[in-house]
């Protein structure tokens, strides 16, 4: 019998068999424990607790077997017939022999009892350590797709191998890059189940310590693989750009020079030079965009541009544009402004309208150099342009590019301190709950960091809540340093923010003794003329005579419009 | 594949015989499927409790978990499907616990057809953020189809999100308008009809593009 409505009261409705009515019972027990608890706390809680164990288990079934598929079917196959070199193989597949060992005895473990004695908190916890390698498997998953492709094409046995594995009814229509995210896709799943696990667990439960303890370290576990993932993708993105460009220009690029660049985005467009059409491509980093024109394999430099902000004229026009640059470039030394000597030519212009022209027909965004010439970007859609229109905007508000460098930075920094390559170094002692060893939080935010703060309440022995009290304080300790740390990394990046807020106050100061030059000899001028020479009378009435013509044109243009109109 | 299912099998995360233990001796029969069908990846995205994987279950399996809802969904799901008399399997991954580890979600982004972008149309934030994962995540939009999906049109009273103005912003910029649909994963709204039209537009996508 299911129940097939459950209401608030704990009223059940159950339908014995698919002809008969409803029935309504009464689940006295979830009456009384839900008369002050919340509607997910609604159901008994235990049935609950053995749902999510149940669904804990049968979904680490699922990954187990989903891994041995892969092994059967893909790895020992590719290691029997030869199909890829050793390195190769290693590169693809990683250590999913060792995830598999990892899962199928955490798996045995689960089995080992029936669903409703199970401490599913102690399972995953004695095997935390063993469960990095999940972390270093995720490694795999950057650039997979593009990986298995270039396998694909220098491998022609892979690639019919991949083919011939498609038509497997086992594969269920997944394909070796699907069955190779499966581990990224099981670990970041554990928080979900165990967070739902603690919700209905009662505190004074024998395996709630443990369900903390297994929750904060898959946590952890899933932030070390997104920044492994991060720091692998970066340097990949970084590598390859500076690998694309022919030795010369990447020298002249230096794009590894620069630790905190972050690529952003990287498309096609095309440039009017002398009339001629280039096809270029851009790569836009966070501070500097540089446009490649294809030269066989390779891309050679058509222009590197460092991005600058200036601040957008809502009604402006190019010619004020230029004034603003003008002043810019003409009053400020070029050594106070470092971004001049490296920008040696075109910087961005903040979206004015005016600089946005787009017609129909073209698609093209404007960059203002300080040569004063245009550098015109045309693409194919509206919808590329106004991309690269808002990407190229936000990479050039003076604030962003710093803060994006900042959340990097302290990330960086995090993982720097947390053990990624020798990722087996225990993060701490397994078997050991009262152990005063530090507990490493891995997020201060996390809703798991909320839940170990309500601590249990029974009392299991003194000792015992001596020794998690001792643990709180130092995980609170471990906080307050991680805490500590990215208040230095602040500072850091606040000073850098500073001395560039420095910079901008010295601009604006030799703006503004420009402007009170420009008065003076704005003065000086009108006392010369403001004599009363026959000269100036003379010119006085002239140009009152101009004014006159003038408005006596305008009257006619107007006359002449309002005929037209008639006509 | 994780837990993929085909569409015969319901995920039961309760099921008593799950706790036997399996025949780990099983051995692959390797029977060839002859059925060519042309293959749709399409990966839900959005924030934790929008209904992605709810969405992926309507519109699979027709079935909505009220009583016990598995925490996880599966995986993925697959579905055969006719579109525009073309055989297709449509092959639905569900990113569920990705939401806060960006680089993580990459691997999914690779490969895929289409990305429909989840939101609950009563959660403004959830709005906003899958205007903002469009945007910071995929870095080569053009290889993407995407859809807008605003979950939970069941529960009309609190709406926040629907103002037709507000949506229109974020359909200017790359998503396809004709298959932009509210609907409901609780009762099926709408669910099959944006599914299918996602397809289409999908496959019609990549007959342009070839």
């Amino acid at each position: 019998m299911r129940p097939l409505l459950r209401r608030r009261s704990g009223c059940y409705i159950y339908r014995s068999s698919p002809q008969s009515l409803p029935r309504i019972m009464f689940s006295f027990a979830s009456i009384t424990i839900c008369s002050s608890s919340s509607y997910t706390m609604s159901s008994p809680p235990t049935n609950r607790r053995i749902h999510i164990i149940e669904e804990i288990i049968s979904t680490e079934q699922t990954f187990v077997s989903t891994l041995e598929t892969l092994i059967e079917l893909f790895l020992r196959p590719i290691e029997a017939q030869n199909i890829l070199p050793g390195d190769e193989k290693v590169s693809l597949f990683g250590d999913v022999v060792e995830v598999y060992k990892v899962a199928s005895s955490m798996l045995r473990s689960m089995r080992r009892v029936p669903a409703s004695e199970l401490n599913v908190g102690s399972v995953i916890d004695e095997s935390m350590e063993r469960l990095k390698t999940y972390a270093s498997f995720c490694a795999i998953t950057v650039d997979l797709q593009s990986r298995v492709s270039s396998l694909q094409k220098r491998f022609p046995s892979f690639s019919s191998f991949l083919e011939d594995r498609k038509q497997l009814s086992q594969c269920k229509n997944a394909e070796l890059q699907d069955f190779l995210i499966c581990p990224m896709q099981r670990l970041t799943r554990y928080p979900l189940l165990l967070r739902k696990l603690i919700e209905v667990t009662p505190t004074q439960h024998d395996d709630y310590y443990h369900l903390q303890r297994a929750m904060d370290g898959v946590q952890f576990i899933c932030t070390m693989a997104n920044s492994i993932l991060a720091r692998t993708s970066h340097s990949n993105n970084m590598n390859r750009v500076h690998s694309l460009f022919e030795k010369k220009d990447a020298e002249t690029i230096d794009l590894l020079s620069n630790p905190t660049r972050c690529f952003i985005l990287e498309g096609d467009c095309m440039v009017y030079k002398k009339g001629k059409q280039v096809n270029v491509r851009l790569f836009l980093f966070d501070d500097i965009l540089v446009m490649g024109k294809r030269k066989d394999v390779n891309y050679r430099l058509y222009k590197k541009i460092t991005l600058l902000y200036v601040k957008s004229h809502s009604s402006g026009n190019s010619s004020q544009m230029r004034k603003e640059i003008v002043s810019r470039t003409g009053s400020v030394p070029t050594t106070d402004n470092p971004k001049h000597i490296i920008s040696d030519g075109p910087i961005f212009v903040k979206g004015s309208p005016s600089f946005q022209i787009t017609t129909e027909q073209e698609h093209s965004l404007e960059l203002l150099t300080t040569r004063f010439t245009i550098e015109k970007l045309y693409f194919t859609t509206k919808e590329e342009k106004n991309r690269w229109h808002n990407v190229l905007r936000r990479a050039t508000e003076i604030h962003s590019p710093k803060e994006v460098r900042k959340r990097g930075n302290s990330r960086e920094r995090k993982v720097n301190n947390l053990p990624t390559q020798n990722a087996m170094r225990p993060l701490r002692p397994i078997k050991k709950p009262e152990s005063e060893s530090e507990t490493a939080k891995c997020e201060s935010d996390s809703p798991a960091s909320s839940h170990s703060n309500d601590s249990p309440i029974l009392s299991r022995g003194k000792d015992r809540i001596d020794a998690e009290r001792q643990q709180r304080l130092n995980g609170l300790e471990a906080q307050l340093k991680t805490s500590r740390a990215s208040e230095r990394a602040l500072k850091t990046s606040g000073e850098m923010l500073q001395s560039r807020v420095d910079g901008l106050e010295k601009l604006v100061e030799a703006l503004k003794t420009q402007i009170s030059t420009m008065e003076e000899e704005l003065e000086m001028l009108r006392s010369t003329i403001g004599g009363s020479s026959p000269a100036t009378a003379s010119a006085e009435s002239l140009s009152r005579v101009i004014d006159m013509n003038e408005e006596a044109v305008y009257y006619i243009l107007l006359f002449r419009d309002m005929k037209g109109g008639e006509l | 594949m994780g837990c993929g299912n085909s569409q015969e099998e319901v995920p039961k995360a309760s099921a008593p015989n799950l706790l036997e233990k399996a025949d780990y001796s099983e051995s692959y029969i390797r029977n060839k499927s002859v059925i060519n069908r042309k293959l749709l990846k399409v990966i839900l995205l959005g924030d934790s409790g929008v209904g992605k994987s709810s969405l992926m279950n309507q519109y699979v399996h027709q079935q909505f978990a009220a009583e016990y809802k598995a925490t996880i969904g599966a995986d993925f799901l697959t579905k055969h499907v006719m579109i525009d008399n073309v055989p297709v399997t449509m092959q639905i991954w569900d990113t569920a616990g990705q939401e806060r580890f960006q680089s993580l979600g990459v691997a999914f982004y690779r490969g895929a057809d289409c990305c429909a972008l989840v939101f609950d149309i009563n959660s403004e934030k959830s709005f906003d953020s899958v205007t903002s994962w469009k945007e910071a995540q995929i870095q080569n939009p053009h290889d993407f189809c995407f859809v807008l999906l605003g979950n939970k049109v069941d529960i009309e009273n609190q709406r926040q999100v629907l103002k037709i103005q507000r949506v229109n912003p974020l359909m200017m910029s790359g998503v396809q308008k004709e298959s932009s649909q509210l609907v409901s994963a609780k009762n099926g709204t709408c669910v099959v009809d944006a599914f299918d039209c996602l397809a289409a537009t999908t496959l019609n996508r990549d007959d342009l593009v070839s």
